[in-house]
């Protein structure tokens, strides 16, 4: 057993290593697609009426006009600096622009997990403990209402019912434009204004959170009430789980400490999967709440052709999924010691 | 073929009583409804889905505007029900594409293995792992509008799933003693693929291809809200939707216009819901072992 902590840390390192040809392919396939793509970033940006010459010096400042190994090698050099190149559009470091929005989306994204996480737990073990009645039939309902609804959708429906109808919450961007947003610790407003010790900030920005927090957690939480569902009868059935029940144990206690713990493997795998289903609802949930998260941000870059800032928000994206997938495998790993590769 | 067939219906007509059952017969109805209505849309359309001003703008539902209007005075119930062939029309495509390129390369890579299996791995893992509508709009903002650009666009995100289940089929259908026999008769790798090895993973497609189907509704719904893929006038919820939304967030006119976005919001839920029923019922019927386990 004494071998057992060193054994945890090559598994993480093993794990680290494994990711990062992910990333790379990732990072290659979004340089190749958005160089076969028709449509010239020079042009986009010009507009219609530039003249040819124009746009050929253009191409030439931008680098466009370089051999395609060269731009690749350029682009590689630019992720490993870390500042991802400078964007076509605003001519400064793409990281300079993102790492803002990048907290944003950061916020918006957590809460959001958390608001999935208490919803699928809750009605998964509901539904579980009363499988086959009327209140497992309303969670399964529940699961696919919830993943039927677009997210823009349900989105636009609470803006109008809580924003425009009640007047109770503003629909949309992350901070009044009129009150100074707190000092930049951690880029999360929630975080920086208690750290700079202002409820009164805190109080705001969380209104600001409720709704598209809400919006996108409740559209992930039906796929996890039913995986926890799923996963829970499953280890209700097993040997130790009747054993228990045979001995006396409270049903409560069954359900809990032996269902739910033993089903927590499967779960914590499978909401890091949904982590990626995750970051796509906030690229709609930032478009309708406009958030100036990242997402909402790809948005933008994309119609103008600013490669630089579309690798860097994809390579950023393709980073966070691979940070969550890690992080998974390791509370996987300290919550079953028998995981280990 | 025909034994396969015969063995489903069998299965499914002792089923029809159960939740499983019956989650295929409200399934089925609502996709059959659905594909009636796209085939039969020029008949039910009172008038030109793409056609300006054919009421006066944004008229409430009424006898003849059974949907109402939009801003420029589409006749919203036409353009619904013309939306139903757009989203199906993709949907097929896109199921299409996704099954056509990832199930042979499935099987080649299953079947072969070695560093080609490695490598088709590793690409398909880290597109999987990626966010699905985040590379959907990549891709479709690269390709531009279009009905096959937007399919092709959905469809990049469902290669890798049927690549996964086909490769993970084929490994364990390739050491069966029926595969050995026709291996050791001398069939040559691609007959032994076609016919012994497609059949039998072929059976693992049609529950992916339910699921999938809601799933690139919702992923095309999203694509044309954020205005990737499919581009007005050319009908669809999604674009509806968004439409709405941006004249009610520019004119603050917010209740008045209520079934612009409500009408076909619910055109898609429907459809959705359709398709996840038939999805899952058909999984509960085609995997009686996984079914026992949950229940």
């Amino acid at each position: 057993m004494g071998r057992k902590s060193g054994s945890l840390l090559n598994y993480i390192i093993v794990r680290l290593l494994l990711t990062l040809p992910m990333v790379f392919i990732l990072l290659t396939l979004v340089f190749v697609l958005l160089r076969v793509a028709p449509g010239d970033p020079a042009s986009a940006m010009l507009g219609g009426h530039a003249s040819t010459e124009v746009i050929e010096e253009l191409r030439e400042q931008m680098g466009l006009n370089d051999p395609i190994l060269v731009q690749y090698g350029r682009y590689l050099a630019d992720v490993c600096r870390g500042d991802f190149g400078i964007s076509f559009r605003f001519k400064v470091p793409v990281w300079d622009l993102i790492r803002n929005r990048l907290s944003a989306t950061l916020e918006l994204v957590t809460c959001g997990f958390i608001v999935a996480v208490i919803i699928g737990l809750s009605v998964g073990v509901f539904s579980a403990n009363r499988r086959g009645k009327i209140w497992d039939f309303l969670g399964d309902s529940y699961g696919i209402l919830s993943y039927a609804f677009p997210i823009f959708w349900i989105g636009i429906m609470a803006q109008l019912l809580f924003g425009v109808y009640l007047g109770w919450l503003p629909t949309s961007g992350r901070f009044p434009g009129v009150v100074i947003p707190p000092a930049t610790h951690t880029g999360l407003f929630l975080i920086d204004s208690l750290l700079e010790g202002r409820l009164d900030k805190f109080l705001v920005a969380l209104k600001y959170l409720v709704l598209p927090s809400l919006i996108l957690g409740i559209a992930i939480s039906g796929i996890f009430a039913r995986m926890v569902r799923t996963n829970m009868l499953q280890t209700l059935k097993a040997d130790y789980v009747v054993a228990a029940r045979a001995r006396g144990v409270k049903e409560r206690w069954v359900s809990l400490r032996h269902g739910l713990r033993n089903a927590l493997v499967p779960v914590v795998t499978m909401l890091g999967l949904q982590f990626a289903v995750l970051l796509g609802g906030a690229v709609l949930t930032e478009t309708t709440f406009s958030w100036p998260g990242l997402a909402s941000f790809l948005v933008q870059r994309l119609l103008e052709r600013d490669y630089p800032s579309v690798q860097g928000i994809v390579t950023v994206f393709a980073l966070m999924v691979a940070g969550v997938s890690i992080v998974i495998d390791i509370i996987n790993a300290l919550i079953d010691p028998r995981i280990r590769y | 073929m025909g034994g396969d067939l015969r063995r489903t219906w069998a299965a499914l007509r002792s089923e029809l009583f159960t939740i499983s059952g019956l989650r295929i017969v409200i399934g089925l109805t609502i996709v059959v409804f659905y594909v009636l209505v796209a085939v039969l849309a020029p008949v039910l359309s009172p008038f030109d889905p793409e056609k300006l001003g054919v009421g006066e703008m944004l008229q409430t539902p009424d006898s003849t505007y059974h949907f109402g209007t939009t801003y420029l005075g589409y006749d919203l119930y036409s353009r619904t029900i013309y939306g139903t062939r757009t989203a199906l029309e993709i949907v097929l495509m896109a199921t299409l594409i996704a099954v056509l390129i990832g199930v042979p390369l499935g099987l080649i890579s299953g079947y072969l293995g070695g560093w080609l299996d490695r490598i088709l791995v590793l690409i398909m893992d880290s597109v999987y792992s990626f966010p699905d509508l985040i590379l959907a709009i990549v891709i479709a903002a690269v390709l531009g509008s279009g009905l096959l650009n937007a399919a092709v666009a959905v469809s990049v995100v469902y290669i890798p799933q049927y690549f996964r289940v086909t490769r993970n089929h084929t490994l364990s259908v390739r050491e069966e003693t029926f595969v050995e026999a026709a291996r050791a008769l001398g069939a040559s790798k691609l007959d032994i693929i076609r016919r012994y090895i497609f059949p039998s993973v072929s059976q693992s497609i049609p529950v992916i291809l339910t699921v999938n189907s809601a799933d690139a509704i919702l992923t095309l719904a999203g694509l044309s809200f954020l205005g990737f893929g499919i581009t007005p006038p050319k009908p669809f919820w999604g674009l509806d939707i968004s439409e709405a939304w941006r004249y009610m967030t520019m004119t603050r006119d917010y209740p008045q216009v209520w079934w612009w976005t409500a009408i076909p919001g619910f055109a898609i839920v429907i459809l959705i819901v359709g398709f996840t029923l038939l999805g899952e019922g058909l999984n509960d019927i085609l995997n009686p072992q996984l079914r026992e386990s949950q229940r």
